[in-house]
């Protein structure tokens, strides 16, 4: 069977056509609406809910560290650290959407400046408790994307020596929490409204034409999709699974203080996996390709039955535990084969990420 | 820039053609190959001379430790900068260069294993690296878990052994910018005005300051000449029959031309705009500026840039002079509106990174000033060029994708290699 190759045209959206030799006008229209109706799923089945929970999520966190500076009693520091659980894990579930509304401002870093190989969260949160300097709390967005995110929230909820509360030695703590708390839930608001608003990154995403500055075709929306899809598999490959396989001295988990790094993993894995699944890339496979499928979803069964440190995930029996090693393995197959099977069938580009760098 | 863990993970490597590149009345991918090759023996071959240059000036200091010699000490080694940096746009697309670079170029180090440090500023301890405040110039034995290393005699191997010790990536003991430490010393100013200020007794062994100067007489002078070996070593990688030409030529067409794209694309987008750029801005760090011992940071960049530049156009002007067939003229020929957005975008960050240059070289602002919060001024220069540079890698892509080449992720060289996943 011919492979798909995708010329730009885009009748379902009513844009400009550029004919480019190959493939009839039936199927170019075709690829077309088909990489329209992938964005358009993907955009309503996953990526603005996600976004819309962390943004409930985080809007909870204010009120909580209030709460338990007002009070230091045990049960708004629960609650606290509920809220501050469910926040980490509705941001594992975007943290590898990167484009748009999330790369504006600095937000994904200053949201969660993490991973931190260099210890630098808690190098710059010691200054600024140091200096007890108000100005940097009243001034947070300002301050460096390390203090100002959950990593430092993380990091003032976690400590015992020093908890939030009422005691006098923990005011300035206190007035640095709440602005941390309202700057992740203001960040959060800023990107599900730039994603929904009217002439958002939604519509710019379903109206790609001449006249849009991103997105020219339908097929420039899905690639960007692809693009992100890949970035999921590679953050958590990377980032989350080999430095635990290279046992990398000091490498501390995702949220490790707050013990939420499995959670987050397998918040991570469950959004990636539903990604995978609404995008339907597969779908575009010619029919001699059924290794493909059948590779990928034996791999998404190990990556699920995983808890990303080696052991296995709820409600998994223990001897059922897939190596890290695999499981980085499984993240990487499926990566290339979305990189040299499926994108290239869907006839999407994949091209350079922010990850390239070392 | 390489943190040198065994990389290449996040590295865009291997590239294959989706559909063949036909030969046509137009510029020859041989060519064009032929002199990207050509271009890179000449810069990695003019970096070798400056390097030489530095040795002869290092020389010249420890024999005479006078300011006047510090000072042409440091003025060549910025110009020993100015070729390497054009040389960085060959690094991503050939792993050859790839895995070699953290000898030359790791960043950032933890520079209290190589000599004393001002422990207020600094630290006394890193929770990341045992090693944290070794200093090998003060101490004849270094502890390294239950392995004791005799560093009595620093010499090039000793400096070999002792890069990324401990699997450490910040113990950079090689190199650029452990020679940069040397020569400045630490930069104590954070944002505020001013470079590292090391002053040149403490290369006299008459009027020693710091202590040790024979042994940071004999660590500047090793890691000078190892960085002469490795440039070496580059250099003959890329003459005709070297290793590097190889494995460019042992590819297919498409496959050459995505080594081209692949090594622009990717030192613009995750490496300049994000590692080396961004990050020092939004954390307001100066640990996070490239050349930060000697505040050259403006002209690393920049040079990063006109490299660049060189590489899609074809053209090298250094001290050896290349110019031939370029990828530039091929994509003009086949794919003329996507090859324009590379010329604009391109022409762009130059614009963007010379504003930071002539900021800094004004000495109005230096690059690491430009990072301090609340300089909304300098973070935008900085800013300002980063998205400039995330424009220039979506119009390589786009080259990419006009010309039907496909580039290829490549998993983390120190596990297992998964290209065995289909056919399980």
């Amino acid at each position: 069977m011919m492979k798909k190759r995708l010329m730009p045209l885009a009748a379902v959206a009513m844009l400009a056509i550029s004919a480019i030799a190959a493939g009839s006008t039936q199927a170019v229209a075709k690829d077309a609406q088909s990489h329209y109706a992938l964005v358009q799923t993907t955009l309503e089945q996953h990526i603005l809910p996600h976004f819309a929970a962390l943004r409930t999520a985080a809007a909870q966190l204010p009120e909580d560290v209030a709460s338990t500076c007002r009070t230091g009693d045990d049960g708004a520091r629960e609650k606290l650290t509920t809220a501050f659980r469910n926040t980490v894990l509705a941001w594992a579930g975007v943290s590898f959407v990167r484009f748009g509304p999330m790369s504006v401002d600095s937000r994904r870093e200053r949201l969660s400046f993490w991973p931190d190989p260099r210890g630098i969260v808690n190098r710059q949160l010691r200054q600024v408790l140091a200096s007890s300097d108000m100005a940097v709390a009243d001034s947070i967005t300002k301050q460096s994307a390390a203090v100002q995110g959950l990593p430092a929230l993380e990091v003032l909820i976690e400590d015992r020596d020093v908890p939030l509360g009422p005691a006098p030695q923990s005011v300035f703590r206190c007035k640095l929490a709440e602005a941390i708390a309202v700057n992740i839930s203001h960040i959060a608001e800023e990107i599900d409204t730039d994603w929904t608003k009217p002439g958002g990154w939604k519509d710019k995403m379903l109206r790609p034409g001449s006249d849009n500055e991103i997105y020219k075709e339908p097929r420039d929306a899905a690639s960007e999709l692809v693009k992100t899809l890949l970035t999921g598999f590679q953050l958590i490959a990377d980032s989350e699974i080999k430095p635990q396989v290279e046992k990398k001295r000091g490498f501390d988990g995702p949220y490790a203080k707050a013990n939420l790094s499995k959670a987050y993993y397998a918040a991570g894995i469950t959004s990636l996996d539903k990604l995978y699944q609404v995008m339907g890339l597969e779908n575009f496979l010619d029919e001699d390709k059924d290794w493909v499928k059948n590779w990928v979803g034996g791999a998404w069964r190990t990556l699920r039955e995983s808890d990303g440190a080696g052991g296995a995930a709820a409600g998994v029996p223990k001897q059922y535990a897939p190596s890290l090693r695999k499981v980085f393995d499984m993240l990487t197959g499926i990566r290339k084969l979305v990189v040299g099977e499926m994108s290239q069938a869907a006839g999407l580009a994949v091209g350079f990420n922010e990850l390239d760098g070392d | 820039m390489s943190k040198q863990s065994a990389l290449a993970a996040t590295a865009f490597a291997a590239a294959l053609a989706v559909a063949p590149i036909s030969a046509r009345a137009e510029t020859a991918v041989a060519d064009i190959v032929a002199n990207y090759e050509a271009m890179a023996e000449a810069i990695f071959g003019d970096a070798a001379a400056r390097a030489r240059d530095l040795d002869k000036a290092i020389d010249a200091l420890l024999a005479e430790p006078t300011k006047e010699k510090l000072d042409a000490a440091r003025v060549a080694w910025k110009a020993a900068r100015v070729p390497y940096m054009q040389s960085e746009g060959f690094r991503f697309g050939n792993k050859i260069v790839d895995d070699w670079e953290g000898k030359v170029n790791a960043w950032p180090l933890d520079e209290g294993l190589i000599d004393y440090v001002n422990a207020d500023t600094y630290g006394d301890s890193s929770d990341e690296n045992p090693l944290y405040i070794a200093n090998v110039i003060a101490n004849p034995k270094i502890q390294m878990g239950d392995k004791v290393v005799d560093a009595k005699k620093i010499d090039k191997a000793l400096l070999v052994q002792l890069n990324t010790a401990m699997d450490v990536e910040s113990n950079v003991t090689t190199g650029y910018h452990a020679i940069e430490f040397l020569l400045w010393g630490q930069d104590l100013n954070g944002t505020k005005p001013g470079a590292g200020n090391r002053p040149a007794s403490d290369f006299d062994l008459k009027a020693c300051t710091g202590g040790n100067c024979d042994r940071r007489g004999a660590y500047l002078k090793a890691a000078t000449t190892l960085l002469i070996d490795d440039l070496d070593e580059m250099v003959g990688d890329w003459k005709v029959g070297g290793d590097a030409r190889k494995a460019i030529d042992a590819q297919d067409d498409g496959g050459k031309l995505t080594v081209i794209l692949t090594g622009i694309g990717s030192l613009s987008y995750g490496e300049l705009a994000g590692e080396r750029m961004k990050l020092g801005v939004i954390l307001h760090d100066t640990e996070e500026e490239h050349d930060c011992f000697s505040d050259n940071t403006q002209n690393s960049h920049y040079y990063d840039q006109v490299g660049m530049m060189g590489i899609w156009n074809g053209h090298y002007d250094g001290a050896t002079q290349v110019k031939g067939a370029s990828i530039a003229t091929l994509a003009h020929e086949r794919v003329p509106e996507a090859a324009k957005r590379v010329d604009a975008a391109l022409a762009a960050t130059l614009t963007k990174m010379k504003a930071i240059k002539d900021k800094a070289d004004s000495g109005e602002m230096a690059y690491d000033q430009m990072l301090a919060a609340g300089n909304d001024a300098g973070n935008k220069l900085v800013l300002d060029a980063v998205d400039a540079l995330v424009v220039q890698a979506r119009a390589v892509e786009a080259v990419v994708g006009a010309l039907n080449l496909k580039i290829e992720l490549e998993g983390s060289d120190s596990l297992d290699n998964p290209d065995a996943v289909g056919k399980q």
